[in-house]
């Protein structure tokens, strides 16, 4: 191998990537914002909704009995209790109000509510709301507090009244404790994550490397570069490596944009996660790390050499693309399958197969407190092997004359 | 300095170019001339070593397209129509240097090489400027600088004004002529008879693979009795089919 050529191709290929927009935003941008944007706004974006719900809260009542002797015991024994200030109004048509986000909610009293109530009988209401509206759900859903707690104070005084202990109501006083809860407080944290990083560690290669992958042959066979290239001193071995490198490079880059948003939406993320993550002793262990890294880099081979091998048998930049596509949503399968497993699930055969085991092992690392060496074996060795396989037909096809010159 | 010998290509049932021998001299433009899918095209990837031919050889210089191709691509230069088959992103320095770094160019001349080339194509306004903000014709000035940048001793044309405006193509033409006088031997592959005519001291045409005759154009319209080469050709054409 003359690296001397592949370097030259390598330092060109990276320094014309990188100056196209088109790659900066699919490969490295979009990865590292999409994910921390999407989730900052819907974060914002629910705070902001439920803020704005409980401010200036107009609702309407609605009763045949007496309305005056209905809102007096509405404000003193429930809205008197709420922190927002609820405010009854008077509309005449106040099912439009409401579909008009003019009002948040309508309460509806039965007749005999009242005398019901005091009567120590059921006294009736009805909530009724926009269900296509988030702040009337949020203010129906307040008012159902506020009645609910209404209600325990009512039971409370009648028991009370006749002498008799609450706790009778209670029967049953039940604790729910959760196992892992004593051994380790970040297992919600590590279920989420066992989902969460193979996905992006299989998906972003993919994804990240198809701007390159495109570019470095489809378009050089589109833009008309690829002839004059093939005349030039080094072999097809040579030049398809520097490709090959180029196109690992940012699938890679790809990945650690992607954590890096990740990184920066721990951020924005309640304190109390940040915490968990960064004093819990027992969160993922540096040797875990340190083997999914690896996986990581030699998933990014293999896409890298998948991704080439499309583009060399492309005509055109449309072609690859649209050739190319198809395979990130095939990617997502075994994390999906893998999401369902538990741990224990693992069999053998799950770590020979490409793709999935390293999904398995990567669920198991951030899982298990102790790593399974047998599955490491298997899965790196398993995986070396599709990559040297998917690099021998990459350079093969780039060989293929046939192909390369297909019209 | 170009032997061409029995160079045959099929693809898969396909004949593409078949038994196709003619030899062109040093400070010699020979034309290929033939229609659209004719073999113009796959016969000069086969001599700059792209596609391996079925059977047969060609010797360029002193070494063997089948034996050699390192040294035959040392030997060539060869410039496309069409898309100038340029880096868009690259300035016209950076597009010269790739070609001349993977053609061995001692990095020490390269700077002086480039200086040469940037002059004697009167480059130098927009040297360091990106391939894309260029106009066509300084476009096909940078491809033909990454043509010669290793200064071969062979041209390769392959349907090089297609596509092209007057003065570009004037441009290529004149250029052709430069190699002429510089004792290179070229090869100019063309549908466009006018062109073939004007440039080529000998000419060959080919038709479904095969060459039916070689030539100069005066020889051609003798042995035919016609005024003009595209008269010529139709008749030996229509003599063929």
């Amino acid at each position: 191998m003359n690296w001397k050529y592949v370097w030259i191709v390598l330092k060109k290929e990276l320094k014309d990537l990188f100056r196209d927009k088109k790659t900066i935003i699919s490969s490295i941008l979009l990865p590292a914002l999409l994910f921390p944007v999407l989730m900052f706004l819907l974060v914002k974006g629910g705070q902001a909704t439920a803020k704005k719900a409980v401010e200036n809260i107009k609702i309407v009542v609605q009763s045949e009995a007496n309305i005056n002797d209905i809102k007096d015991f509405l404000q003193k024994e429930i809205l008197n209790t709420s922190k927002e200030k609820i405010q009854i109004v008077n509309i005449k048509n106040a099912e439009e109000a409401l579909k008009d986000d003019d009002i948040r909610a309508i309460l509806y009293f039965e007749k005999d509510f009242l005398t019901d109530i005091h009567a120590e009988k059921t006294g009736k209401v009805t909530i009724i709301y926009n269900t296509t509206s988030s702040k009337s759900e949020i203010v129906a859903n307040k008012i159902s507090q506020l009645l609910k707690e209404y209600k325990e104070r009512l039971i409370y005084q009648r028991i009370t009244s006749r002498g008799i202990d609450v706790s009778i109501l209670e029967g049953i006083h039940i604790t729910k404790k959760g196992i892992e809860n004593q051994i380790d407080q970040t297992a919600w944290l590590k279920k989420m994550l066992s989902f969460i990083i193979p996905l992006f560690l299989v998906l972003y290669p993919i994804a990240g490397g198809i701007p390159a992958a495109t570019d470095l042959v489809a378009g050089e066979k589109e833009r008309g570069t690829l002839e004059p290239l093939l005349t030039t001193q080094p072999n097809r071995l040579f030049i398809i490596t520097g490709k090959l490198i180029t196109v690992t490079i940012f699938s890679m880059i790809s990945v650690v944009a992607y954590f890096s948003g990740m990184l920066f939406l721990g951020f924005i993320l309640p304190k109390e996660i940040l915490q968990t993550l960064v004093y819990s002793k027992t969160f993922i262990a540096p040797l875990s790390i340190l083997l999914m890294i690896i996986i990581g880099v030699l998933l990014a081979v293999m896409a890298a050499a998948l991704l080439l091998t499309i583009s060399t048998f492309a005509r055109s930049f449309k072609e690859a693309q649209s050739y190319m596509t198809p395979l990130i949503f095939a990617s997502m399968i075994p994390t999906y399958m893998v999401m369902m497993w538990d741990v224990s699930d693992f069999k053998v055969i799950h770590f020979l197969i490409p793709i999935l085991n390293a999904v398995a092992l990567i669920k198991e690392l951030i899982i298990n407190a102790e790593i399974i060496w047998t599955h490491v074996v298997l899965t790196i060795g398993s995986t070396l092997l599709f990559v040297i396989l998917a690099l021998i037909y990459c350079v093969k096809m780039f060989n293929k004359e046939e192909v390369l010159f297909r019209s | 300095m170009i032997q061409v010998k029995n160079l045959k290509k099929k693809f898969k049932k396909t004949e593409a170019v078949k038994d196709i021998s003619f030899s062109v001299n040093k400070g010699e433009i020979f034309g290929l001339l033939g229609e659209n899918g004719a073999g113009k095209t796959t016969t000069l990837r086969m001599l700059a070593t792209m596609l391996k031919p079925t059977e047969g050889t060609a010797i360029l210089g002193d070494s063997d397209i089948l034996k050699d191709p390192s040294g035959v691509r040392k030997k060539i230069g060869i410039l496309f129509g069409g898309e100038t088959g340029l880096y868009d992103r690259l300035t016209a320095r950076e597009n010269i240097t790739y070609f001349a770094q993977l053609n061995d160019i001692d990095p020490k001349m390269l700077k002086t090489r480039i200086v040469e080339l940037t002059k004697y194509l009167s480059m130098e306004e927009f040297i360091d400027r990106k391939v894309a903000k260029l106009s066509k014709g300084m476009k096909q000035k940078v491809a033909i600088a990454r043509s010669i940048v290793h200064n071969p001793s062979i041209m390769l044309f392959d349907e090089a004004t297609s596509g092209l405006d007057i003065s570009a193509a004037r441009t290529i033409h004149d250029f052709i002529h430069q190699c002429k006088a510089e004792g290179k031997a070229v090869i100019f592959s063309s549908h466009s008879m006018a062109e073939v005519e004007k440039i080529c001291d000998r000419i060959g045409i080919i038709r479904r693979g095969q060459l039916v005759a070689i030539g100069t154009v005066e020889e051609f319209k003798k042995r035919h009795g016609m005024n003009n080469l595209e008269d010529t050709f139709i008749k030996m054409v229509g003599d063929q089919s």
